[in-house]
């Protein structure tokens, strides 16, 4: 990646995966510390925790599209190869956590 | 928020959603026979998934306090299936916007990088679209049960 947009957009596509990976890493952990009342009984909240864990999965993406660019800057195609990776590892992550954790 | 915006609202965030997924489908499609979508068709399918993601985050609030209860309280089954939803949206979503990044990356990309961005954009529009099915699926039958 020899171009700063070419590795922008890197930087960007690994920032997305490593949200969907820190979302599917945040529900568990949530769900074990902080078990959710019965929402039948639940009027109304002031704190969303969907809203929460998309903030926290955004904060931790942004930090992951840092990670990206250098790692595009030092071992372009290392880097490539490792995000087509993990896309299948966010994918199943958040598919197997939502399911099971709704 | 009146009854009468918050019926156009959910009404828009779910015909914006159908059309998401359906391009997110179409360009998943193309992919997997061996044709990455152009850069103009990832680009509306991760802009009409941002706008459809955009909507449902707006009325977040109001399916908290005004609707989540009812459903909840009519069939937990329906309820949790709805916030099943919301994960797998999320997933879809954000993994919309990363393959639409890559294959932008693909037009100016050198021979030792090329087939490993391909393969992460195939493998992203794929997840997306599976993840944006299922998701709209579970949306459809909870809107059907519940009515909303």
């Amino acid at each position: 990646m020899k171009t700063r947009n070419e590795r922008l957009l890197f930087a960007g596509a690994s920032a997305c995966v490593v949200a969907v990976l820190a979302y599917a890493a945040v529900l568990p952990l949530e769900r074990l510390l902080f078990p959710p009342p019965n929402p039948a009984t639940v009027i109304w909240s002031v704190r969303s925790s969907f809203t929460w864990r998309v903030l926290v999965a955004t904060y931790v993406g942004g930090m992951g599209g840092f990670g990206g660019f250098a790692a595009a800057s030092r071992a372009p195609a290392a880097s490539a190869r490792w995000l087509a990776r993990a896309v299948i590892l966010a994918a199943a992550a958040v598919a197997i956590t939502g399911t099971l954790l709704p | 928020m009146t009854a009468a915006t918050l019926h156009a609202m959910e009404l828009f965030h779910g015909a914006v959603a159908l059309v998401a997924t359906s391009a997110v489908a179409w360009a998943a499609l193309g992919a997997v026979r061996g044709r990455l979508p152009g850069t103009r068709l990832a680009c509306l399918a991760a802009t009409l998934a941002a706008v459809a993601g955009a909507s449902g985050m707006a009325l977040e609030g109001a399916y908290r306090s005004r609707i989540r209860v009812q459903v909840f309280a009519r069939s937990p089954g329906l309820g949790w299936l709805f916030e099943r939803k919301q994960h797998l949206a999320f997933g879809a979503i954000v993994l919309a916007l990363g393959a639409a990044s890559v294959v932008f990356a693909l037009r100016t990309a050198d021979a030792s990088t090329s087939p490993h961005l391909s393969r992460a954009a195939r493998r992203a529009l794929v997840a997306s679209a599976l993840l944006a099915a299922a998701s709209s699926i579970a949306s459809i039958l909870v809107a059907q049960q519940h009515r909303l």
